[in-house]
């Protein structure tokens, strides 16, 4: 939130940095090698390999493994770096790590071993769940994996399976016995399978992200190891749970990344554009929108800054906080993406306009993220199955707070992630208390906060909000249509609006004494989101005022595309403000 | 003939689309929206069946004799392909102008061109103006008995595979408001070294379609090309708008009945906890969510499409209501049903040969062309501080089954670019009344009808305040009045309804669809949604059920 600070520089902002220009239609890290690629459904070779150049492979292994990799944060902010450029790249590389994580959590030395030496030789690997008959229920998987004398007999097909076509390994998830303790997770390897025993199905020709490897894998009678057992047998779901929730934060780089282009692109078209003898950025509709969307983008980074840190050193916050990234972040970014391209008028809907067409690439590509590792519905749900232990929770005051590095500036060095941490269900909300800790600190502020009265005004309804939320929940969670079911969705869904009202405003509170910047001193940052949020929960009108401008004025000045890869915006931030 | 009478004609005559191949088929769709291919087989097959003849009102040789068959009829073939039907409909949609205020000649040489098959374009965006008209710079300099014009159309539908252009230029001796001139240009008969078209502009959705620019240079057209009387290019575009907004909607509906039909067929198939997937109290909710939006917007279109036969002054209100309500819920819920969907959503081929996201694409641009959102609000917001005269609801009644009144030639259509009263929502206090004495038992009704009333009557209150039409509160108001006004509808097309045969669907419908529009996002009752999902259901059977699956009644949900 602060201004950049010119201190190390990050790797995301080294990577841009080596991508070069966006804009710069040779290199392949420009929307024009992306759109194209897109076009002829050409997976994004160059741009993959010009990343695994720079060194990404070493940012998908745990530093324990000699690798990089030591923050989710760090992973977020490259993953967000890459996502701005191209989508179908960042997923491919981003399905390393979903495949990977399984083995970095609770893998042997040698499938470790295995897995680093795949991904330092430029490897894709799958993450190989979903089937064509079972998709978000995974107890129904139908790939067997038999006892043979000397191992594992795997049979059956993975589909919708991204990385399916290029895969060199692939954790796989194999039936072996029933019930929840009746799944098993294997890492296997192509070059250990005999002929026809690992088929890759045709690719599967999809509207967004085409230039994807997407397809599906068939086993046939593919011998596995004992040694190839990820975890111990039967311990299948409960790693992959867990891999979820890290995987479920993850995604929400991809949505922001997305979101972060397109909010450029019509931000620009926006200053450019002249109607009715005025830039249409100063027809309120326009201003209206832009404001919105930048809100979100706030919004979502926050929550999702705070849930990395969260998994590592409060691991059991995640099952909650990453069902509500997942549901959440992706759904603020497909909203703004949606209504900046109201913005962009025809141009969203040119495959050569504006930057190369960039945006509707874009568009589709993001829309994706709502689906995969965990639907909409699907965390929705989870989200409300939590609700009532929460309520309970908040009614018996059996809620303590997050360490102070959650939501601070900058945090390093925090504890790697543990399998043995992590929780299948969060008991109590400890991100919620952040409103009434701002509450407090607004009612007894020594800080002069120009916005004062409008952000107790807003934490207030929040809290009453929860609390109406909560009593809800109390009244109905016992019925018969609760489960599963639309009213209990829709609490859910409110509730992770609160729960990311909480997370800005935890965030504020934590960085406002450091910062120099008026914007978050005055309380307008918090103001912007907070208001964002509440008018997501309660529509009304809203006349564009200072907040909307000094927002409008911060994008303005965020840097675009053209200043990504320059050596001044080399900021520990990657420039970005806040 | 009656609209239906036709629309099922064509329907029938067009076939299963689900088969493998074939104009009108989902696959053909699909497959032509991905080579970016102009949809040749759909469109003969469509010109075999004698589409064009519908294009053409029936006082110049053609069939079309109603708004709302022709609404209907675009609507069966947006159910297949909304690409096809945009281009099939272009000729009425861009000789519209020449339909409401050309003269004899013109309408002849557009109607005999249309029946031979050939193509009409609408010219008027330029690509640094967009939707300020004014600001156009295409010009047209008269010296003596012709017009020398200059200039680059951009983004036009057809451009270049049209016959006529109704094109709309400058004449830099006029000025202001009055200084636009719409030319219909026989581009047969212009001089080739005149003018240049431009090459096909790839768009993401409505891919097949050719839409290109067309520049001029020195490019003679006689005097007598003017439609209606120069200078009056802009009222006559806005006229033509307001036929063609009221059209537009007719599309967007088609692509969400094949939306739905495709997730429903999809979700009743699915394995999903040991049930199917319309067994989860979720999915089933969504769904009859999307039926009752369905619904909805239909009738709301139909509503809006008969405003234009029976009561066209009132035109410019509904169309602005139609073009923004049924466009705007349409996509939202595609969205929506985009998530129950889950991966075949996102496929191109398989499951209904993945025509699903397809449509949400072209169904996009329904929003946009002929006036996007804060475009057709700002226009509506204008027209509120007239709609001030106090006006008898029963003028209006006609919109309401009316039967399947013909239009008449649409050069007979008389209405301004502005309406003064609105008989529509003045019918409220009549129709809530009438409501509530036959339903006095029933609170949720009165609290829709309450919800109804309050608006109404902080609209009126606030009309009068004039506010700015691009200003947010401007068109924050004006987004309320056209749900006003679409909510109002729904309540005396069901009275109607009640009053025509003594029957209509649940009255719990009618107040789900009040508050579907009052306030959208929120869930109907569970009883109302069991009941609508039945109706649905019975709509679209569900298909033989599989052989059962292993872990039957199971309920675990692998995600806790
Ligand atoms: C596939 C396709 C086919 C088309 N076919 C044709 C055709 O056949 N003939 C033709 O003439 N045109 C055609 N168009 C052009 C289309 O009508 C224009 O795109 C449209 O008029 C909007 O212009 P614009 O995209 O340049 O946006 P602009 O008009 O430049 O608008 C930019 C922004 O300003 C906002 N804005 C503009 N006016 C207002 C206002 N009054 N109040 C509030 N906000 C406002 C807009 O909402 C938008 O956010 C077609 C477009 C497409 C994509
Ligand atoms: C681009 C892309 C990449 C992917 N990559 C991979 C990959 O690498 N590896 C992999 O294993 N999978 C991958 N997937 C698959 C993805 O995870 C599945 O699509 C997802 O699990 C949903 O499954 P489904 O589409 O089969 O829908 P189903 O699970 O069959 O669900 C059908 C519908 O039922 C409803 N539903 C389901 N569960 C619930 C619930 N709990 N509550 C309420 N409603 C519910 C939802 O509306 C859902 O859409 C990918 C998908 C996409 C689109």
């Amino acid at each position: 939130m602060p201004a950049a600070v010119t201190r190390r520089p990050t790797a995301a902002a080294h990577l841009d940095r080596a991508l070069g220009a966006p804009l710069d239609e040779r290199l392949a890290g420009s929307f024009r090698a992306s759109v194209d690629a897109d076009r002829q459904e050409r997976f994004p070779h160059e741009l993959c390999q010009e990343a695994l150049d720079w060194g990404m492979a070493e940012h998908l292994i745990p530093q324990e493994q000699g690798g990089s990799l030591r923050s989710l944060e760090e992973c977020f902010a490259l993953s967000r770096t890459l996502s701005r450029r191209d989508l179908t790249a960042t997923v491919a590389l981003g399905a390393n790590l979903l495949a990977g994580l399984p083995v970095w959590l609770a893998g042997t030395a040698e499938q470790k071993d295995t897995l680093a030496g795949l991904l330092r030789g430029g490897r894709f690997l799958s993450f190989a769940l979903s089937e064509e008959e079972h998709g978000s229920d995974v107890l129904e998987t139908g790939v067997t994996a038999r006892r043979t004398a000397s191992g594992w007999r795997v049979d059956g097909t993975k589909w919708s399976i991204n990385n399916a076509g290029h895969a060199s390994g692939a954790t796989v998830t194999a039936r072996t016995g029933d019930g929840v303790r009746g799944l098993t997770l294997f890492l296997l390897t192509r070059d250990r399978a005999g002929a026809g025993q690992w088929a890759p199905l045709p690719k599967l020709r999809t509207h967004g992200l085409r230039g994807s490897a997407f397809g599906g894998i068939a086993f046939s009678e593919l011998e596995a190891r004992d040694a190839d057992v990820v975890g111990r047998p039967g311990q299948g779901l409960e790693i992959l749970l867990h891999t979820l929730q890290v995987t479920r934060v993850l995604v929400a780089s991809f949505a922001l990344g997305a979101l972060d282009t397109c909010l450029a692109a019509a931000g620009s078209f926006a200053r450019s554009r002249r109607l009715y003898d005025a830039p249409i950025a100063e027809l309120e509709p326009v201003a209206r929108r832009l404001s919105d969307a930048y809100a979100e983008l706030q919004v979502g980074e926050a929550l999702a800054q705070a849930a990395c840190r969260v998994a590592q050193v409060r691991p059991e916050q995640l099952p909650l906080m990453s069902a509500c990234v997942k549901y959440l972040v992706p759904r603020l970014a497909n909203d703004s993406i949606e209504s900046l391209s109201v913005v962009l008028g025809a141009r969203s809907y040119l495959a050569g306009g504006l930057w190369h067409g960039i945006v509707e690439k874009m568009r589709r590509d993001c829309a994706v993220t709502a689906l995969f590792d965990g639907s909409a519905p699907v965390n929705l749900g989870v989200i409300a199955d939590h609700l009532p232990a929460l309520a309970h929770a908040r009614a018996c005051d059996e809620v303590d707070d997050l360490p102070a590095a959650v939501f601070a500036a900058s945090a390093d060095d925090l504890p790697w992630l543990d399998d043995d941490d992590l929780e299948l269900v969060t008991a109590s909300d400890a991100v919620h208390p952040g409103l009434a800790a701002t509450r407090e600190a607004l009612r007894r502020d020594g800080h002069p906060v120009a916005h004062r009265g409008e952000l107790l005004d807003l934490v207030v309804w929040c809290e009453a909000e929860t609390a109406r939320v909560d009593d809800e929940v109390r009244r109905s969670a016992g019925s018969a249509a609760w489960r599963r079911g639309g009213a209990a969705y829709d609490l859910a869904a409110r509730y992770s609006h609160l729960h990311a009202a909480a997370a800005c405003a935890s965030r504020w509170l934590a960085r406002r004494e450091e910062s120099t910047d008026p914007f978050v001193t005055s309380g307008a940052w918090l103001v912007l989101c907070l208001r964002r949020l509440v008018g997501r929960l309660r529509p009304g009108p809203a006349p564009v005022d200072d907040v909307d401008r000094a927002a409008l004025a911060r994008l303005g000045e965020t840097p675009g595309p053209e200043q990504w890869s320059d050596h001044d915006a080399l900021r520990e931030d990657g420039g970005r403000g806040t | 003939m009656l609209p239906w009478g036709t629309a099922d004609d064509l329907e029938a005559f067009l076939g299963d689309p689900l088969r493998p191949s074939g104009p009108l088929t989902y696959a053909q769709a699909v497959a032509d929206d991905k080579d970016e291919a102009f949809p040749r087989t759909s469109l003969d097959a469509l010109q075999d069946w004698g589409y064009p003849a519908h294009q053409v009102p029936e006082a110049l040789g053609g069939r079309l004799a109603s708004l709302e068959e022709l609404a209907a009829l675009s609507r069966v073939l947006a159910r297949r392909d909304p690409a096809v039907a945009v281009v099939a409909n272009s000729p009425v949609a861009a000789a519209m102008p020449v339909w409401l205020g050309g003269s004899p000649e013109q309408r002849d040489a557009v109607a005999r061109a249309v029946l031979d098959g050939r193509y009409v374009a609408l010219g008027l965006t330029e690509e640094q103006h967009g939707a300020d008209l004014v600001a156009g710079e295409v010009t047209a300099r008269r010296t003596g008995d012709v017009y020398v014009v200059d200039g680059v159309k951009w983004l036009i539908n057809n451009v270049r595979l049209a016959r006529f252009l109704c094109l709309l230029v400058r004449e830099p001796e006029r000025s202001g408001l009055r200084s636009l001139t719409l030319l219909l240009v026989d581009l047969d008969a212009l001089a080739p070294s005149s003018y240049e078209l431009l090459p096909k502009i790839r768009t993401h959705g409505l891919c097949g379609a050719d839409v290109a620019g067309i520049r001029l240079r020195g490019a003679v057209v006689p005097v007598s090309a003017s439609v209606g009387r120069p200078g009056r290019g802009l009222e006559l575009v806005a006229r033509s708008l307001t036929v063609t907004r009221t059209l537009v909607p007719a599309l967007s509906l088609g692509a969400l009945e094949t939306a739905l039909r495709c997730t429903v067929d999809f979700l009743q198939d699915r394995r999903l906890y040991g049930g199917t997937a319309v067994d989860i109290p979720f999915v089933q909710e969504e769904l009859a969510a999307a039926y009752l939006d369905l619904t909805v917007a239909d009738t709301v279109a139909r509503c809006c499409v008969r405003v234009m036969q029976v009561l066209p002054e009132l035109g410019p209100v509904s169309s602005a209501v139609a073009k923004f309500v049924v466009p705007h819920v349409v996509e939202a819920r595609m969205r929506r049903l985009s998530t129950l969907l889950g991966a075949r959503y996102f496929l191109r081929e398989g499951h209904w040969s993945g025509i699903f996201e397809k449509l949400l694409r072209d169904a996009r641009l329904f929003s946009l062309f002929d006036g996007s959102e804060p475009v057709v609000l700002s226009a509506l917001a204008a027209q509120l501080p007239c709609l001030q005269e106090d006006v008898d609801p029963r003028c209006a009644d006609g919109v309401f089954r009316g039967g399947h009144a013909a239009c008449g030639p649409l050069a007979d259509l008389r209405f301004e670019t502005v309406a003064d009263a609105d008989p529509v929502t003045a019918g409220l206090q009549d129709v809530r009344t009438t409501l509530l004495r036959a339903h006095p038992d029933d609170p949720d009704l009165a609290t829709a009808l309450d919800l109804l009333r309050t608006e109404s009557d902080d609209l009126r209150t606030q009309a009068g305040t004039g506010l700015d039409p691009r200003s947010e509160l401007g068109q924050r108001q004006a987004e309320r009045y056209a749900r006003l006004f679409a909510a109002v509808c729904v309540a005396r097309e069901w009275q109607a309804s009640v009053d025509a045969c003594g029957d209509a669907v649940p009255v719990s419908w009618l107040t789900a669809g009040l508050l579907a529009l009052l306030r959208p996002g929120e869930r109907m009752p569970r009883s109302t949604a069991e009941q609508m999902f039945a109706a649905l259901m019975i709509e679209h059977p569900a298909p033989p059920a599989r052989a059962g699956s292993r872990g039957e009644g199971r309920t675990l949900c692998p995600q806790q």
